[in-house]
């Protein structure tokens, strides 16, 4: 049984299913626990992935397949676990999805080059979120030089996954994880100058 | 003169410092994603659809590489092997998109797939097509599934919004009478094959294992 201490020590995650679990927490108030918590990661995941017009539609489209989700939700064995996040790992393979289907309409929607279609889209709306990007010089260099199997593991680790959890998401080892994290910083080192 | 490159620890320093950017840029949107913009669908988005069509096929192609010809001969249930069991995804499949494609071309059925006996499904269509795949190997039970689901995928991408989002009466007829027939919208019928997958998908995760302890 776990302690108050190693409770609060819990992530609000695995806290959050717990009191689902038990019946402490409607399915809605846990929802809004859980959006609350992963709103930012969730958007932040995918203005690396795609352009920035399109992140809150996109957005909404994770949240709405994990509210239809949640609802039959099963509390499997690994809520106990202090490291497993079963929700992130779910919002970050439905990020990987969406994303992927956004691309794939947005390809047969336009003869342009996709990185053309999304600097477009991107040009046409300066907003904060775009003057933010701009500053993300790594993040951009890393969506533009780094294969989608690299990015995916990156994105998973500085959203505080472990590579256990990243790897059991991804259905890799960890050996995988580790290497191609390493695979995406060397690609970048290789191409960013310090100071840049 | 050239600069010498970062190392990687420095890059990951950085990479980490944009990263808290970027959540900080998103703070201040906290809109729920219950609420619909104006003009958004409140039904799910042809994106969503893609996207839980692709979830579907990572599943099943994960599967591929677990399940073997003595693991498919295993009763998954009182009738059905595991072998079996994927046919009748793989049926779905075909039946699936043959009727998406259909209403795509706004044509209508000339045939309806009666539940009988059984408020769970078209038992009668469903061992049929079983019995159809039996002299199939597992590959080609796996290749039908997936080219099917894949075939779904491009139908989404190239169907017209209205016809997408409007209902059409399928041939599925749930109360066992022919002529009263399923009236939905084919984005439904997408979320109700993808729903239909995961149920039994999850079920044959617990199969195999079982079979693995």
């Amino acid at each position: 049984m776990i302690g108050t201490k190693e409770e609060e020590d819990s992530p609000l995650e695995n806290r959050v299913l717990r009191a689902r679990a038990r019946g402490e927490m409607s399915a809605d108030a846990a929802f809004e626990a859980l959006f609350q918590e992963y709103r930012r990661i969730v958007a932040s995941w995918l203005a690396v992935r795609v352009d920035s017009g399109s992140v809150d539609d996109l957005a909404q489209d994770v949240w709405l397949i994990f509210y239809g989700r949640f609802r039959r939700w099963e509390f499997g064995a690994e809520m106990e676990s202090r490291e497993a996040r079963p929700v992130l790992s779910f919002l970050f393979r439905t990020c990987q999805f969406v994303a992927r289907g956004h691309l794939r309409l947005a390809l047969s929607r336009r003869s342009d080059p996709l990185e053309e279609v999304g600097e477009k889209i991107a040009g046409s709306r300066p907003d904060t979120l775009l003057r933010d990007l701009e500053a993300a010089k790594a993040l951009s260099l890393a969506r533009r030089i780094c294969p989608e199997e690299e990015i995916d593991v990156l994105l998973a680790k500085l959203a505080g996954m472990s590579a256990r959890e990243v790897a059991r998401t991804l259905s890799l080892t960890e050996a995988v994880v580790d290497h191609r994290y390493r695979d995406a910083l060397a690609r970048l080192r290789s191409k960013m100058k310090v100071g840049s | 003169m050239t600069e010498p490159s970062e190392m990687p620890e420095e890059i990951g320093a950085r990479l980490e410092l944009e990263w808290r950017s970027l959540l900080e840029a998103f703070s201040a949107r906290k809109r729920s994603p219950l609420d619909f913009a104006p003009g958004r669908r409140i039904a799910v988005s042809r994106v969503a659809l893609l996207a839980q069509l692709e979830e579907v096929r990572e599943e099943w192609t994960s599967m591929k590489h677990l399940v073997d010809a003595e693991m498919g001969g295993r009763f998954a249930n009182a009738a059905w092997t595991l072998k079996d069991l994927l046919a009748h995804l793989a049926s779905w499949a075909r039946e699936f998109g043959s009727e998406i494609a259909t209403v795509a071309r706004k044509e209508s059925f000339d045939y309806a797939i009666p539940f009988a006996m059984s408020i769970l499904g078209p038992n009668q269509w469903n061992e049929r097509e079983v019995q159809a795949r039996r002299e199939r190997s597992l590959e080609e039970i796996f290749r039908e599934f997936d080219e099917e689901t894949r075939r779904l995928q491009e139908l989404l991408i190239d169907m017209e919004e209205p016809v997408l989002y409007q209902p059409a009466a399928f041939p599925l007829a749930p109360s066992g009478n022919q002529k009263e027939r399923l009236s939905v919208t084919p984005a439904f019928l997408v979320s109700g094959k993808c729903l239909h997958d995961r149920y039994h998908l999850a079920q044959i995760r617990k199969l195999l294992a079982r079979l693995r302890e």
